[in-house]
């Protein structure tokens, strides 16, 4: 073993040892300014133009309209019914659905998880579209069917009504639901159900006596988390709200933008959406953190499935119907609306068409641009997001302190601002000086990147969580740099980390709508806005084209961050 | 001259005190144990020596060259040193073979070259069928023995160990303790193994330093250190011992309280506070009155096989615990007198 030349080392301490790539003040206070004006500057004219009045004097009037004016109090009150109920009818359809796939033999739960999973990429907007397509009064493709059965001219549903609005904004956030619960439902240890069992406690009553009572405070999170969405959601409550003739708070402030603006009213309409938002985000993260959750996580054993015996293929069944509502159904009505001439028309070749492909790509001309902004926006705020999010997640995991706590704080501060907020705020800082963006694609970079800092820290710093410090200090005891280290040992340990939360970046950008509609000019559309436009004119068949492709694409450009992370990865890693 | 040197090397976090200005000297091929309670700061002083950490005052130099002052501190990766990790700290993505290659690949070494060293290696671990498997594939002592492999191949002016059997299995805990001991004797490399485990410290050590609260309590060989310790907490953290303080009357005589004992070595001070140690085995339960004797009560006895567990109350409320063969039969809450051999009861600081 003596072949082995020892390093060039044992240099005395005289000078200083360099110190490789220390994320050195410089950077880090760069970071940080970046960061707070990032999110700040937004914030705080919100806040100024909520206290004045259009002349610029201080003033609490644009909250007395708020609570007088019945224009601006009804939208309010239709915006907590809407979340109130849609929390509750996601609570009660994704429950069972997580307990069937996390907990029971159910036939193909990998793939319903992943389909649930799936539904994640589907913009809401985009949901709500396929459900007018499905369900408009006269022209759905389902009264259609039911007209055509019953013989008589009554329309079985109306989408455009509170409750149509209720039910589609459900469907694509009881996913969120079923997400969070299912997590907790996965990692609740057998031995705990086995205790009650050893105690002779039947099998449903081991269900009913332990198992739901760990996992209610997952539940309550994700019901939470279903209230926040469905409270500061824009594009559902738009495309089905407002031909309806009424409005929730997001329509509201986005038609204070319309002919004439009162951007103010609009500040002041925004800050209650900002202070709930974080309200419930305080009640989330109290709900999680509590005794009766740290259980959950525990260490010991792998979740039992039940079987389901007779129940496994009418579970199943019940399972594909739920599937069907956010799925089949509204991707079915899509690709029918893509290729026909009438949406809701009979199947048949007479009303087979390629126009709208036609319409779409070669004689439509802002579609192409807005594909090209869309995809230069989603890359761009994808990379620069994940290499922040990683920059702030390395020094935040490496060495802590307060200037660490102070940088979490900062980059997970975007959670709490609702989209349209964002985007009344970020109009209302760059469309005057010193930094006029408005009009250019920045403005909407900036939004983006803002929205989706957050997802990526999280993400970010759950990869750097599960790397242990001692694999960088085995290496770099062994000779390498710390350069060396970060090439040889963190990066290809983070790699699929790192490739998860830029795709998380991306399919966010794609579906964003809310800050797009208000920041977006006619040279910066995005697809989103595009598809929100075309709505307006009635063109669904173009928009199915655009709506289908846009998937398509993003699934390739996923599909192919996935191959390049998959490229001299091995398979059989576990970290021993 | 010592090869590694350690002179007042103190580490503060803020206000508390982690390492209180420590003094220690190595040999060149000498196995250091530090032996501690966790939070004594062997760790912390393990650390300090391969770089990752600063001291806060004092010294650390190899073979006469400073590597670490405050303030100035030599990269981990420019002190030719290596160690083995508590979580073994194999890297997942590469195989057996490419986690052991790594240092030497970092040498600058022709292909040829680094696979005979660590052909060599494995085999002496081993493991050279399990080369082409990734660490995720091994068994947690296998993949000891990886990070033993990946350590010693790259020649390592000092080996450091930080805990290293402690997410073993008792029984392969046993065996590798030999392991460490058999490969530190074939390449007899300058090492400082940090553990809280007293049998591994004395299965592997040359010297055990056993360190308490930031500072060090004692250095010595294995031998030394169990039967000459100079302090009740060696006395009781190497075997465990009965630890009786009181009054000295002369340099050699203590008023425990219940009575009087006569220590063989003259080291108390007169009407001074004085202890002395005495191992559990040490102590002679008999029925009658003796010289050096004092008088007992059994609270309770428990028989283990090969000796008998006794728990004794002297007249002042002091509890002794002594170990005896297991034939002798006392009735509990029985009086018995208990008898201090001199030269066994050996006085240490309090």
């Amino acid at each position: 073993m003596t072949a082995t030349p020892a390093l060039k080392s044992f240099a005395t301490a005289d000078g200083r040892h360099p110190a490789g790539i220390d994320l050195s003040a410089g950077v880090l206070g760069a970071i940080v300014l970046f960061l707070s004006a990032l999110v700040g500057l937004p914030l705080l004219w919100l806040a100024v133009f909520a206290f004045t009045n259009a002349k610029g004097m201080p003033t609490l009037a644009n909250f007395g309209d708020l609570v007088s004016d019945p224009d601006l109090l009804d939208p309010l009150i239709t915006t907590f019914s809407l979340a109130g109920l849609v929390a509750v009818f996601a609570a009660i359809s994704a429950a069972p659905l997580a307990w069937l796939v996390s907990r029971t033999n159910l036939p193909g739960r990998r793939i319903v998880r992943a389909l649930l999973t799936a539904s994640f990429v589907t913009p809401p907007f985009l949901g709500a579209i396929s459900w007018e397509i499905l369900a408009a009064p006269n022209s759905g493709i389902l009264n259609r069917l039911w007209r055509e059965m019953s013989g008589g001219t009554e329309a079985l549903f109306d989408i455009y009504t509170f409750s149509g609005l209720v039910f589609v904004v459900t469907c694509y956030t009881a996913p969120y639901v079923f997400v969070v619960l299912s997590n907790a439902l996965d990692r609740i240890p057998a031995d705990l159900e086995d205790a009650a069992g050893i105690l002779g406690a039947s099998r449903w009553r081991v269900v009913r006596a332990i198992t739901l009572p760990l996992a209610l405070p997952a539940l309550l999170a994700g019901a939470l988390v279903a209230f926040l969405q469905a409270m500061t959601l824009f594009g559902s409550p738009a495309i089905l709200a407002i031909p309806a003739g009424f409005h929730t708070i997001t329509t509201k402030i986005y038609s204070l933008f319309q002919f004439p603006p009162k951007p103010e009213v609009a500040a002041a309409a925004a800050l209650p959406l900002l202070l709930v938002t974080m309200l419930l985000l305080f009640m989330q993260s109290r709900l999680l953190g509590r005794r009766g959750y740290a259980v959950v996580g525990g260490k010991s054993g792998e979740a039992r499935l039940m079987a389901l015996g007779i129940w496994r293929w009418p579970a199943f069944a019940l399972v594909m119907m739920v599937l069907a509502l956010p799925l089949f159904l509204p991707y079915g009505a899509l690709l029918k609306a893509a290729f026909s001439r009438v949406p809701a028309g009979p199947l048949d070749l007479a009303n087979l068409t390629l126009a709208h492909v036609n319409f779409v790509f070669i004689e439509f001309s802002q579609t192409r641009r807005a594909f090209a902004n869309t995809f230069v926006l989603a890359l761009g705020t994808a990379s620069a997001g994940t290499i922040l999010a990683l920059l702030i997640a390395y020094r935040v995991a490496r060495q802590g302190g307060r200037t660490g706590r102070l940088l979490e704080a900062l980059v997970s501060a975007p959670l709490a601002i609702p989209g349209i907020v964002l985007g009344v705020g970020l109009f209302l800082a760059y469309t005057r000086g010193p930094l006029v963006l408005y009009g250019t694609l920045w403005i909407l970079f900036f939004a983006f990147l803002t929205i989706e800092l957050p997802v990526a820290y999280q993400q970010m710093r759950a990869s750097f969580r599960g790397l242990h410090p001692e694999l960088e200090e085995a290496s770099r005891i062994l000779g390498a740099t710390r350069l060396g280290t970060l090439r040889r040992i963190t990066a290809p340990l983070l790699k699929s980390g790192v490739i998860a939360g830029w795709c998380l970046i991306f399919i966010g950008v794609v579906r964003e709508l809310s800050a797009a509609v208000i920041l977006s000019s006619q040279n910066t559309k995005v697809l989103s806005v595009v598809i929100f436009d075309l709505n307006e004119s009635g063109d669904l068949g173009a928009i199915a084209i655009i709506g289908v492709t846009m998937l398509l694409l993003t699934f390739a450009i996923i599909g192919f961050a996935n191959w390049i992370a998959g490229v001299g990865a091995d398979p059989r890693r576990a970290v021993g | 001259m010592s090869h590694l040197l350690l002179e007042r090397v103190s580490k503060h976090y803020g206000s508390t005190t982690v390492l209180d200005s420590i003094d220690l000297a190595v040999e060149r091929g000498a196995l250091v144990c530090l032996l501690g309670p966790s939070g004594c700061g062997k760790t912390t002083t393990l650390r300090l020596i391969a770089g990752f950490v600063e001291p806060s005052t004092g010294t650390i130099s190899v073979g006469g060259n400073i590597l670490s002052r405050p303030g100035n501190v030599l990269a981990p990766e420019r002190r030719g040193m290596s160690m083995i990790f508590q979580s073994y700290a194999l890297w997942p993505h590469m195989t057996i073979f490419e986690n052991v290659a790594f240092g030497l690949t970092l040498r600058k070494i022709d292909k040829a070259q680094i696979g005979a060293a660590v052909g060599r290696m494995l085999s002496a671990v081993k493991l050279d069928h399990l080369a082409e498997r990734y660490p995720g594939e091994l068994s947690g002592g296998q993949q000891q023995r990886v990070a033993l492999a990946r350590a010693l191949v790259v020649d390592p002016e000092i080996l450091l160990l930080d805990e290293p059997l402690s997410n073993l299995d008792a029984a392969l805990r046993e065996e590798m303790r030999f392991e460490v001991r058999r490969l530190h004797d074939e390449f007899r490399y300058t090492t400082v193994y940090v553990t809280h485990d007293q049998a591994e410290a004395m299965t592997a050590a040359d010297i055990i330093v056993v360190m308490n609260g930031g500072r060090i309590e004692q250095i010595g060989s294995p031998e030394d250190i169990y039967s000459r310790p100079r302090s009740g907490f060696v006395a009781n953290f190497l075997g465990g011992a009965n630890v009786l303080s009181g009054k000295a009357l002369d340099d050699i005589h203590l008023d425990i309280g219940a009575g009087v004992v006569r220590c063989a070595e003259p080291l108390f001070t007169k009407d001074a506070r004085g202890a002395f140690s005495i191992r559990f085995h040490e102590l002679d339960i008999r029925a009658e009155e003796g010289v050096n004797t004092v008088q007992a009560r059994v609270t309770r006895h428990t028989f283990l096989g090969a000796t008998r567990d006794l728990s004794l109350v002297l007249a002042n409320g002091t509890t002794l615990r002594a170990s005896t063969t297991p034939d002798l039969r006392i009735p509990e809450s029985g009086a018995v007198w208990v008898r201090f051999d001199p030269q066994r009861c050996r006085p240490v600081t309090l």
